[in-house]
C-alpha cells in the first residue's frame, strides 16, 4: 500500500450525501412488533457501520481542517509505488492526501495488475533505483504470479520493451552487487536486501512470463535473459538450445558481466542445465563442433567441467552420440586454440588432466576392438590416448579414475546386449590398452603401479559380473574364487598389498591378465557346478602360481593340464574358450596399440 | 398478549407488516452504497476500509430482511392453528 489516499472530490461529496440519506432512511425504519427484535438489532449494527466507521473519516477528509491527518500531497511521477495515484492526480484532477491507515488491502485487483503493466511500460518509470521500489515490485509480482487473471492483466499491458528494459536494469544491478559480494565477501544490509529483492523480481517475472519468450530473451542482455531462464522451467532440449544461443551472444563481448567477478551468463545457464535432467547432454550435442561454447564461457572453470562431464557420462549419452562429442572436445583441449588461462577470469586449466577425466569412461572406445564405435581408423584411439597421457601426472590421474573407467566398461557391456564372451573380449581389450600405456610411459613408481593394479581389478569385477552367475556372485565368493582370493592375499599380490611393491610394473601386468583369466574361469566353473553341468566332486581349476617369474605362461600350462585331467566334457571347451579369449585378446590389443603408437 | 388471545387475522396482519419491513430493508440505499465507493471514487487504505464497512452494512441489512421474513412465517403458521 502506498500510504496515500487519492480521490475524486465530486464523487466523494456525492458518496457522503448518499451516506447521509441512507442513514436517514435507516433512522426512519420503525416497527413495534415484538418479533422484529432480531431484525432491528441487525439494522442498528448496519447503521453503526456507516455512521461510526465510514462517515467520520470521510467527513474529516472533506473538511480540510488543519489538524486532520489527511494532509494534501503532491506525488512524484517517477516513483512506481505511487505512480497510479500520481497519474490520476495529474490527468484526472484527483486530490491526493496522506493516509493514516496503511494496512495492505486483502488482495490485488485486475485493475492494479493492469496499472502495473502500464506503469512499467512508461519510459519515465523505467529506472527503478530505490530499494523500496524494487521490494514493492517484488511483493506485487509475487501476488500476481499466483493468479492467472492477474498475470494476463499485467502481461497484456506490458510492452516487450518494458520486459527488456526492466530485466536489463535489474541484471546489470545484480552483476554489480554480485561482483562486490565476490570480491569483498559481504554486502551492506541495504545491498543485501536489494539483491534479495532483485532475485525475487526475476523469480516472479520468470514464473509469470508467457510461453512466447524467445523474442524477449533475444532482445535483452544475455545475463538478464539467463536470470529469467533459471525460472522458466524449460524442457531439457529447449533449455540447451536457449543456453547455446545466449552463451554465443555473451561470447561476442561487451556485456556488463564480462570481466566481472561472480557468476556470469554462462555460469547461470550451466547451473540451470545441471539442475535439469537431460540438459547437459543436449547442450553438449549442440556445441560438439564448437567446444569453446562450453569450455571458454563460464567464469567458473569447475562448473563448466562439471557440466561437460555430466553431459558425457556413459549413463547420460549413447556411445554413438559420444562419438560426436568426446573426440572433438579432447582434440580441442589438446590443440593450440584451447585457452589455458580460461575465458574472462577463469582460473588456469590443466587441459591434459581434464582430458583424462573426459576420456576415462570411454577407454573401451579407444581400443582397436571397439574402433568402429567412434569411427576411428586402426590405432587412432590409442594415439589419442597417448596424446592425452603425456606425462606422469596425467597417467596418475587416469589411474585414479578407475571407478569411471569401470563404469564405462559396464555401460558398454550393458547397452550392447553382450553375452559373457563379449564382456571378456571387452575386458581383455581395455586391459591390453592399459598395458600398452604403461609400457609406453615406463611407469616406475610404486604408487602408480598400485593404482594401475586397482584399475585392472575394477575392470575385472565389472566384466565378471556379466558372466553367468556373476550378477549374484561377486568376485571371490564362490568355492574356486575363494581360493583365488586367499592366494592373492597370502602372496601379497592383492590390491593395496605392501608386497605389491616387490613386483615391477610389467610383472604386475602379467599377473593382472592371469588373474583376470583365472577369475573368469573360476566364476564360470562355480556357476557350472551350481547348475549341475559339472560334477560337484570335480577338482577346482588351478590358481596362478605366485612364485613363478612368468605367471601367464605358467597359468596357461597348469590350466591345460587341469582341463585334460578333470573330465569336464563339453564344459571344457567353454572354459578353454573363455580363458583363451581373455589372454589372446589382451595380447592382440596390446600388439595393435603398440604398433600404431610406435 | 398471549398467542391464544390473538385472532388469526391479527397474526396474519403482523406477518404482513414484517414482510413489508423485509422488502423495505432490501430497497434501502444503504444496501447499494458500496457501489459509490469504488476505485473510480477513491483509492487508498481509508477507501478500502470504507468499502469493507459498506459491504458489511449491506450483509447485515440483508440478514435483517431474512430475519423479518422468518418471523413473519412463524406468525402465519401460528395463525393456522388458532
Amino acid at each position: 500500500m502506498t500510504g496515500f489516499l487519492g480521490f475524486d472530490n465530486e464523487r466523494l461529496l456525492n458518496l457522503r450525501s448518499a451516506m447521509h440519506r441512507a442513514l436517514a432512511e435507516l433512522n426512519d425504519l420503525h416497527i413495534s412488533d415484538p418479533d422484529a427484535t432480531a431484525t432491528l438489532h441487525l439494522v442498528r449494527r448496519a447503521h453503526g457501520a456507516i455512521a461510526d466507521r465510514c462517515l467520520p473519516p470521510l467527513s474529516a477528509l472533506l473538511s480540510c481542517q488543519a489538524n486532520t491527518t489527511y494532509i494534501p500531497a503532491h506525488l512524484p511521477t517517477n516513483d512506481i509505488v505511487v505512480t497510479r495515484l500520481a497519474n490520476l492526480q495529474q490527468t484526472q484532477g484527483w486530490s491526493v492526501v496522506t493516509d493514516p491507515f496503511s494496512s495492505r488491502p486483502p488482495s490485488m485487483t485486475i485493475e492494479d495488475a493492469q496499472a502495473l503493466g502500464w506503469m512499467l511500460s512508461q519510459t519515465h518509470l523505467q529506472s527503478l533505483t530505490k530499494n523500496a521500489e524494487i521490494a514493492w515490485l517484488a511483493t506485487n509480482l509475487a501476488e500476481i504470479a499466483q493468479r492467472p487473471e492477474l498475470v494476463s492483466a499485467l502481461v497484456t499491458n506490458m510492452t516487450a520493451d518494458a520486459w527488456t528494459h526492466l530485466c536489463n536494469q535489474f541484471g546489470d544491478d545484480r552483476i554489480t552487487l554480485q561482483s562486490a559480494l565476490t570480491i569483498e565477501g559481504s554486502l551492506s544490509d541495504d545491498d543485501r536486501s536489494r539483491l534479495a529483492s532483485i532475485d525475487a523480481v526475476f523469480t516472479h517475472l520468470g514464473t509469470l512470463m508467457s510461453n512466447d519468450t524467445a523474442t524477449v530473451l533475444n532482445t535483452m542482455h544475455p545475463y538478464a535473459a539467463a536470470m529469467l531462464v533459471q525460472h522458466l522451467h524449460l524442457p531439457a532440449g529447449e533449455l540447451a538450445a536457449v543456453s547455446v544461443n545466449l552463451i554465443r551472444r555473451y561470447r561476442v563481448g561487451g556485456w556488463a558481466d564480462v570481466q566481472r567477478a561472480g557468476p556470469g551468463t554462462a555460469d547461470l545457464l550451466m547451473h540451470t542445465m545441471l539442475d535439469t535432467p537431460g540438459a547437459p547432454t543436449a547442450f553438449m550435442l549442440l556445441i560438439a563442433k564448437d567446444p569453446a561454447v562450453a569450455l571458454d564461457s563460464a567464469h567458473s572453470r569447475e562448473l563448466a567441467e562439471r557440466l561437460i562431464l555430466e553431459g558425457t557420462r556413459p549413463k547420460n549419452i549413447t556411445t554413438q552420440h559420444a562419438a560426436d562429442v568426446v573426440p572433438p572436445l579432447v582434440r580441442y583441449l589438446l590443440g593450440s586454440e584451447a585457452s589455458n588461462s580460461g575465458f574472462y577470469g577463469q582460473g588456469s586449466r590443466d587441459n591434459s588432466v581434464f582430458a583424462v577425466d573426459l576420456i576415462a569412461p570411454w577407454l573401451l572406445q579407444l581400443t582397436t576392438t571397439h574402433r568402429n564405435d567412434w569411427h576411428f581408423a586402426n590405432g587412432e584411439g590409442a594415439r589419442l590416448l597417448m596424446a592425452v597421457i603425456d606425462d606422469g601426472d596425467a597417467f596418475a590421474r587416469l589411474a585414479q579414475r578407475r571407478t569411471e573407467i569401470a563404469a564405462g566398461l559396464g555401460a558398454t557391456i550393458a547397452t550392447g546386449g553382450n553375452n559373457g564372451r563379449r564382456a571378456i573380449e571387452d575386458l581383455a581389450a581395455i586391459l591390453g590398452l592399459v598395458d600398452t600405456l604403461v609400457r609406453q610411459r615406463s611407469i616406475a613408481h610404486t604408487a602408480e603401479a598400485r593404482e594401475l593394479w586397482n584399475v585392472g581389478f575394477a575392470l575385472i569385477s565389472v566384466a565378471a559380473a556379466q558372466l553367468p552367475g556373476g550378477a549374484f556372485t561377486t568376485v571371490g565368493t564362490g568355492v574356486a574364487l575363494t581360493g583365488l582370493r586367499k592366494l592373492l592375499v597370502q602372496h601379497g599380490i592383492a590390491p593395496k598389498s605392501a608386497k605389491a611393491e616387490d613386483h615391477d610394473t610389467l610383472y604386475a601386468l602379467d599377473w593382472q591378465t592371469t588373474v583376470a583369466a583365472a577369475t573368469v574361469v573360476c566364476l564360470t566353473f562355480d556357476e557350472m557346478t551350481r547348475s549341475g553341468r559339472i560334477a560337484a566332486n570335480t577338482p577346482a581349476p588351478p590358481l596362478p602360481d605366485p612364485h613363478t617369474a612368468t605367471p601367464g605362461a605358467r597359468y596357461s600350462s597348469d590350466f591345460e593340464t587341469w582341463l585334460d585331467s578333470a573330465q569336464l566334457g563339453s564344459a571344457a571347451a567353454v572354459l578353454f574358450g573363455l580363458k583363451q579369449t581373455l589372454a589372446s585378446n589382451h595380447e592382440t590389443e596390446r600388439d595393435a596399440a603398440e604398433l600404431t603408437t610406435g | 398478549m398471549t398467542a391464544s388471545a390473538l385472532s388469526a387475522a391479527e397474526l396474519q396482519q403482523r406477518a404482513l407488516n414484517l414482510r413489508r419491513l423485509a422488502h423495505r430493508i432490501e430497497q434501502l440505499d444503504a444496501t447499494v452504497l458500496y457501489r459509490r465507493a469504488g476505485t473510480d471514487t477513491w483509492i487508498g487504505p481509508t477507501a478500502q476500509r470504507c468499502i469493507n464497512e459498506l459491504i458489511t452494512a449491506r450483509t447485515l441489512l440483508l440478514q435483517a430482511a431474512d430475519a423479518s421474513r422468518v418471523a413473519a412465517r412463524q406468525l402465519e403458521l401460528r395463525s393456522f392453528n388458532v
